[in-house]
């Protein structure tokens, strides 16, 4: 089978995979080809990009790409969580999930109703965007599998912290430090709720985050984690090529 | 010719020279406030609660640069828009349209634990939950009650510090006709069944205040309001909005000028008796047949744009002393830095991946 993925950085992991378990899909008949939507010659390089970030070289290259090939697996955008969610805000706040609606939030943090945070990450360029993008690929590209979810984030405190670039550990947004994992884990579950109905209003299966690369703490899998606090490794790749190709 | 009582009366005591006079010039100069009876510095704290014609006091302060006292903000992280859609800043807390004397006693009670209804939940047709005090806070429902009660402390506590904070607290009274629980008086904005919850004939009994009952309740909330915030100052005016409909079994016309003559004779009444009370003519400006129906819409209820203007010049002029001054633009919305930061920062993160991977 000859799989497109198309994406963004999370379709890395994918890559990963490709190349560590080059063997493993080789064996099971399996030939990858990646276009990653955010590679300078497809984007900022493209004096033809448009308000949704699509240009002629995207276009070119989808058209390049997808000839021969079998289905398609769609890595669109999935960080939006963490610009809402992964750095603690100057004004702490907290929701009542829709998952846990029995959960009380956390005393001391300001209440957001669950529906009004849910409008904001929705209509918010990060997200929206690549919801825009998702759509318009649908029409260019070989018979699509599903979207993936985003990895979950590290739950972990401090080795979510420890996988932070000094660079970004100075940065003034990291001045309160990281977001509770409690909360960056419900703000990555409500990205994936509003993914969710994303696709279904385009008749995509959201393929979850696989259940084997979720630490027992509901975050992401130390064996599955990347170079940073929002990426996963290639063993998370495997691990979503397994559940799509099932 | 001896004197008499009318001889040299002032110009504003005679119908001709007060309304039909300048009426017949321009409506706009005819002007009821004969003096203020306090004046309220332009940075005071000046809240705001009432009816729908109530929205119209905190967008005209802001148009003149008078920024209503608001203690329940949207998290900074929402969008303007977003928050103004969800209620943030429409009255001084998201407590939403505060029809009736009673329904405003009863939010102080409640605010300050001295009020606990037995039912303080409505769940709609999906299951969804919304607060039968606040029907239209939350758009759609939420989750659970976990999820509104821990919404309704919330804004309990930005009520309680509304009412210990403010200088200045604006009501406009609008109905007297209410729907309340018989089990124990609760009273609701809306009658159930018309946004949420069910209506139940054996429970859900209908009231009609009249004087002596909105007396009392607004008598009793001065009473709290004082004891918490011995200085603060009430301005009270009625709604010129008649009623969508009343559930008297009269015309609708008869039931609002029944209405709005009780809360007119209220005001009056709690306002004659009560120091640092003061009532407003938002009724007499509107209604009046100076105006000739032009400060209402076409469908004889809602309020143009010009009675509205003419209601707030009226009160910025009199109890604020601004006259005259052009509205000030306004500021530019608000937008979290912190949003376009950890993006950024996530963006980059993004970015190295690639680099990385290359």
């Amino acid at each position: 089978m000859k799989l497109l993925v198309v994406g963004h950085s999370h379709l890395d992991a994918v890559r990963a995979s490709a190349v560590r378990h080059a063997g493993l899909w080789a064996a099971r008949g399996l030939a990858l080809r990646f276009v990653q939507l955010r590679e300078p010659r497809l984007h900022s390089l493209d004096p033809t990009l448009d308000a949704d970030d699509m240009g002629d070289a995207l276009r070119a290259e989808l058209a390049r790409q997808a000839e021969g090939c079998d289905a398609t697996l769609l890595m669109v955008g999935g960080n939006a969580h963490n610009g809402l969610g992964l750095f603690e805000h100057p004004q702490p706040f907290d929701f009542v999930a829709e998952d846990e609606p029995d959960t009380a939030p956390e005393p001391g943090r300001t209440l957001i109703p669950e529906p009004l945070l849910a409008a904001h990450l929705a209509a918010w360029d990060p997200f929206a965007r690549p919801a825009r993008q998702r759509a318009r690929l649908l029409a260019l590209v070989p018979r699509p599998l599903g979207q993936t979810d985003s990895p979950p984030p590290l739950a972990d405190p401090q080795r979510a912290w420890a996988s932070l670039s000094e660079a970004h550990r100075q940065s003034p947004r990291a001045r309160q430090g990281l977001a509770p994992a409690r909360l960056r884990l419900k703000v990555w579950r409500l990205h994936g709720r509003l993914l969710q109905q994303d696709c279904r209003r385009l008749g995509l299966p959201l393929l979850p985050a696989p259940p084997a690369a979720l630490g027992a703490d509901g975050g992401l899998a130390p064996a599955c984690q990347g170079d940073d606090a929002i990426h996963a490794n290639a063993e998370y790749g495997r691990l979503v090529l397994e559940q799509a190709l099932a | 010719m001896t004197a008499h009582p009318y001889t040299d009366l002032p110009d504003h005591r005679h119908w001709a020279r007060a309304v039909a006079g300048p009426a017949a010039l321009d409506p706009a100069g005819v002007d009821p406030v004969v003096r203020p009876a306090f004046h309220i510095a332009r940075d005071a704290r000046i809240a705001t609660a009432g009816s729908c014609f109530a929205q119209h006091v905190a967008r005209h302060l802001r148009r003149h640069g008078v920024m209503p006292f608001v203690t329940e903000t949207a998290h900074p992280l929402i969008p303007e828009a977003l928050a103004t859609a969800w209620g943030y800043g429409e009255f001084g807390a998201r407590y939403g349209n505060v029809y009736t004397a009673r329904q405003l006693l009863q939010l102080m009670l409640r605010a300050f634990g001295e009020f606990r209804p037995a039912v303080d939940a409505w769940t709609l047709a999906d299951g969804r939950w919304v607060d039968p005090f606040r029907p239209r806070a939350h758009p759609g429902g939420l989750a659970s009650r976990q999820a509104l009660a821990g919404d309704r402390e919330q804004h309990f506590a930005a009520v309680r510090r509304l009412f210990a904070e403010l200088d200045v607290f604006v009501f406009t009274l609008g109905l007297t006709e209410t729907w309340a629980d018989a089990a124990d008086g609760a009273v609701y904005p809306v009658c159930p069944g018309v946004v949420a919850g069910r209506f139940d004939p054996q429970r859900h009994v209908l009231q009609n205040h009249g004087v002596d009952e909105v007396v009392a309740d607004l008598t009793q909330f001065l009473f709290l309001l004082r004891a918490i915030n011995p200085a603060a100052r009430v301005v009270l005016t009625v709604s010129p909005v008649p009623l969508v409909a009343t559930a008297e079994d009269r015309h609708v016309l008869v039931a609002t000028t029944l209405s709005k003559s009780v809360l007119r004779v209220a005001a009056e009444q709690v306002a004659a008796a009560t120091p640092g009370v003061a009532y407003f003519p938002s009724y007499e400006i509107i209604t009046s047949p100076f105006s000739r129906g032009a400060y209402f819409a076409p469908d004889l209820r809602s309020v143009t744009e010009a009675g509205v203007g003419h209601v707030m010049r009226l009160f910025l002029k009199h109890y604020l002393g601004i006259d005259g001054e052009a509205p000030v633009p306004a500021p530019t919305a608000h937008v979290d830095p912190f949003l376009h930061e950890a993006q950024a920062v996530v963006q980059a993160m993004c970015d190295e991946e690639a680099l990385g991977r290359g």
